[in-house]
């Protein structure tokens, strides 16, 4: 009989997602949900309006941790990369800073992203496009520099799902965690390429360009191969480089492959311009964009340094925009199959009748939604809930 | 115990175990010996090197550092302890520069620095970890552009010991005594006695002829920081540098401004600032500063200089 009334809950919301987050606390192992050494970290937790309301948390135990999420379920939970003497003394000089695991935080945000500029969704949207690029973003960090570079081993590097729209990479091996904050910045340029002295890389740029071979260290080598790569692949204007003469590389490309292998950059006609703007543009698409850096060698940030008190999202916690778990993952082959939308949601498929205002298409675990254009429609808990978080629908009985 | 090893590398363990081996204090001639070594540490910026293999006189280098330490803690200034570590490390570069692999390697170890050849002749390779915590703060020795390869970086000679003198500077400066309620009366007289000898602090300040509240906050903050006498980076020098021409400042005033560096010396900078001054160099973007890990404030300029434009353009307007 009531199943024709159809009614919008107002303010229902907040207290059905909530609802289902504790259930999901309920059910976690309190040692499943706490980072270790729990007794040294800060928390941080938002409310549904507010991603963090308040920091300076303290939990002794893993056990107290999931009380708390249980007893008062916030829709957002964080932590300190830092370890504190006193975590919940306030300002933080009085926590005593004892030391912080190396992090880095990839964010879709932080990436060129095509399908905003081509307007296929608004901003806060986040399509499949959007997700693999921040994936892939993230195993060039680990692939291509946290291993070779840097020399950490697979197993010392842990990976997981931010919960809504990029990743987390953390590590915790005991030299890293005394570094400070200038020695971290470092690590953040490197790994972006800012500062990098290009006069040292091309020293002849003003007459025969000669330059990195792919056998060379570091960055050296790491723009040899870039480019060589982008070449191959006749992708060159894709990271700005003049049409005319992209297309001059790949009618020479034997000849332009032959030379860089040896050094010798200066195979096509160039001029001095070109040869520097082409030195700028692989650099640039060489580097991995983190949080704080647009691009490589410009456009820094103004004001971000590398903050080690900084708070971050909880593994395994669930994200209050999204429903989604921040998941953690095994490594670099998980990671190159892992689709956020399957492999971070928690929730079930009982049907849930919502009302959604404009949707974009979106897939969740392998079923295809929408568009929608202010509709009701009946989903799956686990869509229903994407969609609730995202504040682009509404409950409906 | 090599006695020589010691009075080149007086703050490595073997020449502090020597220096506590021996009962009682310090005799008159050796509390001369460190008055003269912190004076000329402190006036010339260099300690000399000495080129003698005679027991007696290496022995009292070793008690000479000894001394010197406590006698540079008595003066209880910040900028006398950096400038006193500068001169220091660089005496301990001088000598590092004719060593051999093995004895290079050892100082490392002392300061905590892992070095092993690299695959190269005359190439070395240090952890990066061990890199960055004594990487002099220039765009030569960013991590950038460097070679790293498996977490080693790859430094030539030169660069190597560039950075275990930076390595020995820190250490030299963030180890000195720090109670002088224990400091044997002779030491505190030498240390009265120098005091005088010194010309004031006060006297190492320039003078700054045109109004700082133009200036934007990442100058502000240089200049605080070299007041404090801080030991800037060189790129930061440079900086400074440029855009004080840049405003306006004659050249004469830049290098007074200079004065407060721990390592100042009056040849270096006048040659360095008035080089500055006759290329005419252009102060770089708001982004260069800031990849220099200079910017400090989100002020929405381009260009430095355009700062005190704007913020006058906001009090008109």
């Amino acid at each position: 009989m009531g199943e024709e009334v159809q009614l919008p809950i107002v303010g229902g919301e907040e207290s059905f997602i909530r609802g289902l987050f504790c259930a999901y606390y309920e059910k976690c192992d309190a040692a499943f949900l706490a980072p270790p050494l729990i007794e040294q970290r800060e928390f941080g937790l938002g409310t549904w309006n507010k991603k963090i309301e308040s920091r300076h948390m303290w939990f002794k135990s893993p056990a107290e941790l999931k009380s708390y999420l249980v007893r008062n379920t916030p829709f957002f939970i964080s932590y300190s990369t830092a370890y504190y003497e006193f975590p919940d003394r306030r300002p933080m000089p009085k926590k005593n800073w004892l030391g912080a695991d190396l992090v880095f935080d990839l964010d879709a945000d932080h990436l060129r992203r095509e399908c905003v500029e081509h307007g296929e969704h608004e901003e806060e949207w986040v399509c499949e496009k959007c997700l693999e690029n921040v994936r892939d973003e993230t195993i060039k960090l680990i692939e291509e520099f946290l291993m070779p570079d840097f020399g950490f081993s697979e197993n010392e590097i842990l990976i997981n799902f931010s919960g809504q729209r990029g990743y987390h990479v953390h590590i915790r091996t005991s030299e890293i965690l005394g570094m400070g904050s200038w020695a971290r910045r470092e690590i953040a340029d490197y790994i972006a390429g800012v500062g990098l002295d290009a006069s040292s890389i091309f020293p002849t740029i003003n007459g025969r360009m000669t330059g990195p071979t792919p056998e060379s260290q570091g960055w050296y080598g790491r723009i040899a191969r870039r480019f060589l790569q982008l070449l191959e692949a006749e992708k060159l204007e894709v990271i700005g480089v003049e049409k005319s003469l992209a297309r001059r590389f790949v009618k020479n490309k034997e000849k332009v492959i032959e030379g860089v292998k040896r050094g010798n950059w200066d195979t096509v006609k160039m001029t001095q311009q070109q040869k520097g703007e082409l030195a700028k543009k692989v650099i640039e698409s060489a580097g991995v964009h983190v949080e704080g850096f647009k691009e490589a060698g410009s456009e820094v940030d103004a004001g971000v340094t590398f903050d080690i008190s900084k708070l971050i999202r909880l593994p395994e916690s669930l994200h209050g925009e999204t429903g989604l778990a921040a998941r953690r993952i095994s490594g670099v082959s998980e990671l190159a199959g892992f689709d956020p939308l399957s492999g971070a949601v928690v929730f079930g498929d009982k049907p849930i009748r919502v009302k959604c205002s404009r949707v974009p298409k979106f897939i969740m675990k392998g079923v295809e939604y929408g568009p929608f254009n202010s509709e009701e429609v009946e989903l799956p808990e686990h869509a229903a809930v994407y969609l609730i978080c995202k504040r682009k629908a509404t409950l409906w009985r | 115990m090599n006695i020589s090893f010691c009075s080149r590398y007086p703050f490595t363990s073997e020449a502090k175990e020597f220096v506590s081996s021996r009962k009682g204090g310090l005799s008159y001639d050796e509390i001369e010996l460190a008055k003269k070594r912190v004076l000329s540490a402190l006036s010339d910026g260099e300690i000399p090197a000495i080129n003698t293999q005679y027991e007696e006189v290496l022995r009292q280098e070793i008690f000479s550092y000894a001394g010197a330490r406590v006698i540079v803690a008595c003066l209880q200034s910040r900028y006398l302890k950096g400038r006193y570590a500068v001169a220091e490390s660089k005496r301990i570069g001088r000598y590092l520069h004719k060593e051999d692999d093995v004895v290079i390697a050892k100082v490392a170890q002392e300061l905590g620095l892992t070095v092993r050849p690299g695959s190269q002749n005359g190439s070395y390779e240090i952890n990066f970890i061990d890199y960055l915590k004594a990487a002099p703060k220039s765009i030569d020795y960013k991590l950038v552009n460097k070679k790293l390869s498996k977490g080693m970086v790859l430094l030539n000679r030169n660069e190597l010991i560039r950075v275990i003198e930076e390595a020995a500077r820190i250490r030299i400066e963030t180890t000195l005594p720090t109670d002088i309620s224990i400091v044997p009366p002779e030491l505190k007289k030498a240390a009265e006695e120098l005091k005088a000898q010194l010309p004031k602090e006060e006297a190492f300040g320039g003078k700054v002829l045109m109004s700082e509240e133009e200036y934007p906050p990442c100058v502000k903050d240089l200049l605080r920081r070299l007041r404090n006498s801080e030991n800037l980076p060189h790129t930061a020098r440079w900086y400074l540098a440029v855009f004080l021409l840049q405003s306006g400042m004659k050249a004469e005033d830049v290098i007074a401004l200079f004065r407060t560096a721990p390592d100042f010396n009056e040849h270096t900078t006048r040659y360095q600032v008035e080089y500055i001054a006759r290329k005419g160099y252009r102060v770089p973007s708001c982004a260069s500063v800031d990849s220099y890990g200079l910017c400090t404030a989100a002020c929405n300029v381009k260009n430095p200089l355009n700062y005190g434009k704007k913020r006058a353009g906001e009090m008109s307007g």
